[in-house]
């Protein structure tokens, strides 16, 4: 027997049961014994822990004061949180190190126009982007070096990199290794599948020689050793010896991850264009690196986080970055009080927190913009 | 030498669009073309058919460089394949569109990049040719929404943009639904009847009655038969062209 339906079948609205927020909890939070006893115990953790962090970073943190006696529960006569005071009157060495304080304003200029040339590169929408590129990888370089270590003809004093410190240290180190290290990874993942044996021999060698040293061995090869394989007259900056070994240290890992991304685009993509007659150079440039670089966006900014955090082992080889200048701040015996320690790497947390968790969400609205193409 | 529209009386006269001389390639040590011989007037539309790792791909991948020979001669229109000036379009079984740009850009990117074109001449080319396949409404779009039809026109599309003098097809309706093999094949009798040379792999044996010049049966790297579609399909010469038609025909 056949069926031939007659009347079509109108759309109508969902049942109650599947709208509302007690569907949604019922959905999301309970909709099984495990996902019930899961959610219940994530919330007597919260319970339990967000109180405690919110009496300790806001409602007991002492916010003014002169020195550390102002943070010593003996002599404020009640309970002390975070001593924000502490990190208030610090700020400016955390922020610029031993910068000469007349000469701060220079570091400020030079955080506005990174941030200008960040902003540019970052916003899709942005206008004349060609000249933001040309400003934010030509011109600010070339301003941030005379702004920051002087230029006499200019009559901006000379700084030397050894009184440079703080965050200014910390974000010159980071952003000269994401800058550097993405084309550089990009040159050397292209090289290392070149069809020529030489150069896919010295590209591989090269990013397994740096994959396998630990950064910390590169930073004291940098700042230790090589001076001494230099000849006497020869020297090389403290700060840019190890602003070379980052940079090279995560353009072998930013070329693995790049790599990935070139083996994601199909070979018939390639063919095609060559069929239309594009030059390897752009085939590459308009055709493999787009589809490329957008699969590895995720793998890409997890690099370039891990290189943000990593700059704080550049402390250890003697240089003031943002964890160094907090340390030395808060062994200033003015300012010892019990919170003090645990205020300065609660503020040190924050602040590489919001820095991460910063370009995470730029990294996702950016996936979302780039998934344009897949949509159906 | 680069007048695309040919005229019958004229093309005696010019040089063949596409030409083999002898020409033998390998993989590796696979020997994938052997020996083949082949003539390509303008305006001649060729069938090329045979059975899957005979060949044909590789054939018509020498005429326009993608797959280098390593024996004989190739002249696209008396020039070397895949250097400059040889214009050759291809289409693919895959379709192979970019699926990082709209249909749009798809189309402009050749002629901006390889052909030096202003953007705005180029997207007025690209129009028209999205227009010739009859997809113009769909130029905004990503490969990613079209059907798989629309994207093989789109490819058509942008393989006309390069203004070629020579058009390759690489099995290009394989990948296609059955309900999407004819708006193809369709595409393809109307760009015959517009003058194209032409090169196809395909198994539409209604195709190649209905349009092609020649019949070119290939296999194990070469070519055991070329000859006119009503006598190739009336009465093949080679006995393992028999047994494919065969096979194919049902």
């Amino acid at each position: 027997m056949s069926v031939v339906r007659a009347e079509p079948v109108p759309p109508s609205p969902p049942p109650r049961a599947v709208t509302g927020p007690v569907a949604w909890a019922r959905r999301n939070l309970f909709s099984s014994l495990g996902n019930g006893l899961t959610t219940l115990a994530i919330l007597l953790l919260l319970a339990w822990l967000v109180p405690a962090a919110l009496r300790f970073l806001v409602l007991d943190a002492v916010w003014t004061g002169e020195s550390g006696a102002a943070c010593r529960p003996e002599i404020a006569g009640r309970p002390v949180g975070a001593c924000w005071a502490f990190v208030a009157e610090k700020i400016g060495y955390l922020a610029y190190g031993a910068y000469p304080v007349p000469e701060r304003w220079r570091a400020n200029l030079f955080f506005a126009l990174t941030a200008l040339a960040t902003g540019w590169m970052l916003w899709p929408g942005a206008p004349r982007r060609r000249l933001g590129a040309a400003y934010a990888f030509l011109i600010l370089p070339l301003c941030a070096y005379a702004l920051l270590s002087g230029a006499p003809w200019l009559g901006l004093a000379t700084v030397p990199t050894g009184r440079w410190g703080g965050l200014l240290v910390t974000v010159v180190v980071s952003l000269v290794g994401i800058v550097a290290s993405l084309p550089l990874g990009i040159l050397l993942a292209l090289g290392r599948r070149s069809e020529l044996p030489v150069l896919r021999l010295l590209c591989t060698g090269f990013i397994e020689f740096w994959r396998g040293v630990p950064l910390i061995t590169v930073l004291f090869m940098a700042n230790v050793m090589l001076p001494l394989f230099l000849p006497g007259d020869l020297t090389v900056d403290r700060l840019v010896r190890p602003l070379v070994g980052i940079a090279l240290f995560a353009s072998a890992y930013m070329a693995e991850v790049v790599r990935g991304g070139l083996q994601a685009v199909p070979r018939g993509q390639e063919e095609a264009a060559a069929a239309l007659g594009l030059t390897r150079p752009q085939v590459l440039a308009t055709v493999v690196l787009p589809q490329a670089l957008k699969v590895v966006v995720p793998g890409i900014v997890n690099t370039m986080i891990g290189l943000f955090k990593d700059t704080t082992l550049v402390s250890i080889v003697g240089i003031s970055d943002f964890i160094r200048a907090l340390e030395a701040a808060r062994a200033d015996p003015r300012w010892s009080a019990p919170s003090v320690p645990v205020t300065a790497y609660a503020f040190a947390a924050l602040v590489y927190f919001a820095a991460c968790f910063a370009m995470a969400r730029y990294a996702g609205f950016i996936e979302r913009r780039l998934a344009a193409g897949d949509r159906r | 030498m680069t007048a695309s529209a040919p005229a019958p009386d004229s093309a005696r006269s010019r040089p063949p669009a596409v030409e083999f001389r002898g020409v033998g390639a390998w993989f590796g040590t696979q020997h994938v073309l052997r020996d083949v011989d082949l003539t390509v007037a303008p305006g001649e539309r060729i069938v090329i058919c045979g059975p899957s790792g005979s060949g044909k791909s590789t054939l018509i991948r020498c005429i326009n460089g993608l797959v280098p020979h390593q024996a004989g001669t190739i002249r696209v229109g008396g020039r070397a394949p895949g250097g400059e000036g040889a214009r050759v379009g291809m289409v693919f079984q895959a379709f192979n569109l970019f699926p990082h740009l709209s249909v749009l850009e798809n189309c402009t990117l050749a002629p901006i990049h390889a052909g030096r074109m202003e953007r705005r001449a180029a997207e007025e080319l690209a129009r028209r040719h999205l227009d010739r396949v009859r997809i113009l409404g769909e130029a905004a779009k990503y490969p990613a929404q079209l059907s798989g039809g629309q994207q093989q026109r789109v490819a058509i599309a942008r393989a006309l943009c390069m203004s070629p003098e020579v058009m390759l097809f690489d099995e290009p309706t394989s990948a296609l639904d059955p309900e999407m093999v004819q708006e193809v094949l369709d595409t393809l009798v109307g760009l015959a009847e517009g003058g194209m040379t032409m090169l196809v792999v395909t198994h539409e044996m209604g195709f190649a009655r209905q349009v092609a010049d020649r019949v070119v049966f290939m296999d194990e790297g070469q070519i055991l038969e070329d000859a006119p579609p009503r006598d190739f399909f009336a009465a093949p010469g080679h006995p393992r062209a028999r047994s494919f038609l065969a096979r194919v025909l049902g």
